[in-house]
């Protein structure tokens, strides 16, 4: 009988090829709602009497967002399609590198969003803690 | 008939150390991506006790009660950082487990697959949290 780890990885990568189906959808999803608020934001920006800068910015901002995990969800999207399992292994290698790809622009993102996140957090942090053992 | 027997094994080999070079990337790739949103979720994580000391303080000097206190950023930052860090740690165990796959079975594994779709799809529900979260916030509060 032949083991569950023989088996040709196109015949056991569906389940992978699932969930990265819907990870490809929320990110396209994401990308078009994010691109909606950009342009309420900017549309908005001119009715309001204060801070129309900071709608203006906050619309470029969710413009790039949507631009930016836009790609990867078409990426993952791509990875997800079914070519895969009928195709008897020889589309494996370019679907990988689809994958590879996406992650590594995953990594591009999150990456400056992580050091911005964790430098600002624990610096917010250090001065809560700090100023609250000065009170005490 | 040899030959082209021959060459066939050859054009396997090739395609197979292919699929070994794009694993090993994916591998690498997913370690890295590990650890971006383990940082993300600490950076969260931080970002909301901060918040929850700064409440207790105002609290405590009497410049606010707890009704006027708002609890979305706690919530969003706190839940959102401790979403981000489960799936760092799924990211880089199935990093570490491709990369343990590929000497012995030239493949990946059944286990590591199924850590594949969990990090995925930890991946789009932190996501998809935090945009609901702040769709949530737009139609609670408004904009302007």
């Amino acid at each position: 009988m032949e083991l569950e780890n023989e088996q040709p990885l196109h015949v056991r990568i569906k389940r992978t090829q699932r969930a990265s189906r819907t990870t490809g959808i929320l990110f396209v999803i994401t990308a078009l709602v994010s691109f909606v608020l950009g342009c309420f934001f900017i549309i908005t920006s001119s009715d309001v009497r204060f801070l129309s800068e900071f709608y203006i910015v906050m619309g470029i901002l969710l413009f790039i967002l949507a631009a930016i995990v836009l790609v990867p969800g078409l990426q993952f999207l791509k990875f997800s399609e079914n070519k895969i399992i009928i195709s008897e292994g020889s589309s494996i290698n370019y679907r990988f590198k689809t994958f590879r790809n996406s992650l590594i622009y995953l990594c591009v993102i999150f990456g400056i969003a992580a050091v911005i996140s964790f430098i600002g957090g624990s610096a917010i942090f250090l001065e809560e803690v700090t100023r609250n053992f000065r009170q005490y | 008939m040899e030959i082209l027997d021959q060459d066939i094994e050859r054009d396997d080999n090739e395609l197979h150390n292919t699929q070994v070079v794009q694993i090993k990337g994916v591998s690498i790739s997913s370690r890295i991506l590990g650890i971006i949103f383990l940082l993300l979720g600490t950076g969260g994580v931080l970002l909301a006790a901060s918040f929850f000391l700064r409440y207790n303080r105002y609290i405590d000097r009497g410049w606010a009660d707890d009704i006027s206190l708002e609890l979305e950023p706690i919530t969003v930052f706190g839940l959102g950082g401790l979403l981000a860090v489960v799936t760092g740690f799924f990211f880089f165990k199935s990093g570490i487990q491709s990369a343990r796959d590929i000497r012995p079975l030239r493949n990946l594994s059944d286990n590591t697959l199924v850590l594949w779709n969990k990090s995925l799809m930890m991946m789009s529900l932190t996501i998809s949290f935090i945009v609901l979260f702040f769709l949530y916030l737009i139609v609670q509060y408004g904009i302007d």
